[in-house]
């Protein structure tokens, strides 16, 4: 097991009342469990706002959680606080939606990518074996190795994505997750870096944890998807599963939506009750039901 | 690094457009030209700033003759008589007996060029008894010209060094209250407030008479760059942390976090570093108010202390009317100040001109 979420929770206050009474939150996330197996791609899938990003950003540790545990190789990193987490940050990388905002503007991606090395500096002592990992790893994302001395602005949006995912695996990461990390490019240049993805996770063994609302692309590259709707993973199943035997009523209505393009009138709002949990109907297929 | 230097940054690029502003590159021109003249005070000016003549007080400015009786001639000047008259009023009138050659490289009152290297030549000088006063001569009849090039020394730094320290607090303040939030932003910006809620003037004033009244000169100096970049901080302490507010959920940010650097380096790196151009031009716009508090302070004699020279304790020379009706002159440095001010504000117009659409691309994202 490479990753273990458990009854991951954060809420976001919405108003505060005098001296924090009669506060309110939102719940971006409300009690997600997930595992992710070594070499496992999961997809998370959900309409925006749901809490997708949230949840990655929580797994991260980039925002304080409010309550459950993140167990990385059985370590539990949820308890780890401030300074201590810092180690354990190389072995888990992120790309993120948006390439004009995710690489500094200011740095060259020579500097964009040393600095990514941070964590590694024991291993790449001199400025040439930096250079030298950073030369490779552009290699590896199919970009050539004279663009260390330019600027992001310099670059098209794939250009950008392809820097952002070699600075990602500057420090070997063994999860990427990558944040709606195609969706802001066109579908050629999305075709190329989800072919670059492949080849990327066979050569440097990666394990992916998709967030996308595009289910052609989830479909192609997932082993499992998990649909997130209202800060809960309403259904969980391996990709094909999905697709053809859709159980709760979201993930039919977001099926087809994507596939169809047909929206499915509602006949009633989906509720979701607190006491709701996974239930398992066979074929590690889950779904949220009382 | 030849190939670097096609790639521009984009704060290279909006540094080209400042190049294009003809008015702002005439306002770094004069502003170059002070600085430099402020710098080579002691060789440039012809008399020390505390060389007193008495007998010369409120002289006028010397005529510099080229002629003598119709032909070229090396340049001199002539002596000048004192005579009252019926008032008690001086009365200068040339002496066309007396002649002095102008020298140049001349041997004077000796110094020590920034505090260390001894020297006595100047650049320009009469031989003595001769009085070489080119811009007139205050009340104890010392040189205009030689005290404005030795005050302003004093005014254009106190503005530079005032500006970093208080760059250097409101920085690290905003910086920190904007990345943190939360708590230690509210106890840091309730500080900041305290500062902004008690009107400058006043704030100085009072700041001033917390400060020994036996300090020496350099003391004082230090004493005012101090108060003043006190007050200063916290206005930009504000500004700053607002940016930093919407810097740190920048992607760029988060992304730093996830290969694990330190606070300190994200915030000095990724978070600071997008703040300059805001900074670049508040900077300029906030270094005349900086000349214009020492002035204000040694106009009213609680800033630098006569016999030292300041643009502002030179200006309380011409606090009267009839002084300045008989020795117009005394209110150069007034004019100095002016055009010092205007140069920077011009500077830092056309600076947020060319910053502006980085600014905003750094603001929305």
């Amino acid at each position: 097991m490479l990753l273990e979420l458990k009854n991951i929770k954060k809420y976001f206050p919405v108003k505060k009342g005098f001296l924090g009474r009669g506060q309110t939150f939102v719940r971006a996330v409300d009690g997600v469990d997930l595992a992710i197996q070594e070499g496992e791609n999961v997809s998370l899938v959900g309409e925006s706002g749901c809490g997708k990003t949230t949840l990655a950003r929580s797994i991260l540790r980039l925002m304080p959680l409010d309550g459950g545990q993140i167990i990385f190789k059985g370590e539990d990193l949820s308890r780890l606080s401030g300074r201590r987490i810092i180690p354990y940050r190389k072995h888990m990388q992120m790309v993120f939606q948006d390439p004009f905002s995710s690489l500094d503007p200011r740095f060259t991606v020579r500097r964009l990518l040393q600095e990514a090395l941070t964590l590694e500096k024991e291993q790449y002592k001199t400025k040439g074996s930096q250079e030298e990992r950073a030369a490779y790893l552009l290699s590896a994302v199919q970009l050539k190795g004279d663009m260390l001395s330019r600027y992001p602005h310099e670059f098209s949006g794939g250009e950008r994505q392809r820097v952002a995912i070699a600075r990602a695996l500057m420090l070997n990461p063994q999860l990427l997750i990558l944040d709606e990390a195609v969706s802001s490019l066109d579908v050629i240049v999305q075709k190329q870096i989800i072919h670059l993805l492949g080849d990327l996770q066979r050569q440097f063994r990666l394990t992916y944890l998709f967030i996308s609302h595009n289910l052609k692309i989830i479909r192609k590259i997932s082993h499992k998807i998990a649909v997130m709707y209202q800060g809960k993973i309403v259904e969980l199943a391996p990709t094909e599963e999905i697709f053809n035997n859709p159980l709760h009523p979201y993930t039919r209505e977001l099926l087809s939506a994507a596939v169809e393009y047909k929206a499915i009138a509602r006949e009633e709002a989906i509720l979701i009750s607190d006491h709701s949990r996974l239930i398992d109907k066979g074929n590690g297929h889950f779904v949220l039901s009382e | 690094m030849s190939a670097d230097k096609k790639h521009l940054s984009e704060f290279q690029i909006a540094l080209r457009n400042f190049k294009k502003n003809r008015l702002a590159c005439l306002g770094v021109v004069i502003l170059g030209l002070l600085y430099v003249a402020v710098i080579f005070a002691e060789f440039l000016s012809p008399y020390s700033y505390k060389n007193e003549n008495r007998n010369y007080s409120y002289c006028p400015p010397t005529v510099i003759q080229f002629f003598d009786e119709n032909r070229l001639v090396w340049p001199y000047v002539y002596g000048r008589q004192l005579e009252f008259n019926a008032y008690h009023g001086r009365i200068y009138t040339i002496d066309k007996t007396q002649k002095y050659p102008l020298r140049f490289f001349a041997p004077g009152d000796t110094y020590q060029w920034l505090g260390f290297l001894p020297g006595r030549r100047h650049l320009i000088g009469v031989s003595e008894p001769g009085r070489f006063y080119l811009l007139g001569a205050d009340s104890r009849g010392r040189d205009v010209f030689s005290r404005l090039l030795y005050g302003g020394r004093i005014s254009l730094s106190i503005g530079l060094i005032g500006v970093c320290i208080s760059f250097t607090i409101g920085l690290i303040v905003g910086g920190v209250a904007g990345y943190y939030g939360g708590r230690v932003d509210d106890i840091l910006m309730r500080i900041c407030e305290m500062f902004m809620m008690v009107p400058g003037f006043y704030l100085l004033l009072a700041l001033r008479s917390a400060v020994p009244d036996n300090f020496n000169s350099v003391q004082v100096y230090f004493a005012i760059v101090v108060i003043l970049s006190f007050i200063g901080w916290a206005g930009l302490a504000r500004i700053i942390r607002g940016m930093c507010l919407s810097l740190r959920e920048r992607e760029y940010v988060l992304a730093a976090r996830t290969f694990g650097l330190s606070d300190r380096k994200i915030i000095t790196g990724h978070i600071l570093p997008h703040t300059v151009s805001y900074s670049i031009f508040a900077v300029m716009l906030s270094i005349p108010g900086y000349i214009l508090g020492e002035s204000a302070l040694s106009l009213i004699g609680l800033g630098i202390q006569d016999p030292f020279a300041s643009w502002g304790n030179m200006l309380s020379d011409a606090m009267s009317i009839v002084r300045i009706k008989f020795a117009p002159w005394i209110l150069l440095p007034g004019f100095f100040i002016f055009v010092t001010v205007i140069c920077f504000n011009v500077i830092g117009d056309a600076l947020r001109d060319c910053l502006d659409p980085l600014l905003k691309s750094e603001v929305k994202g």
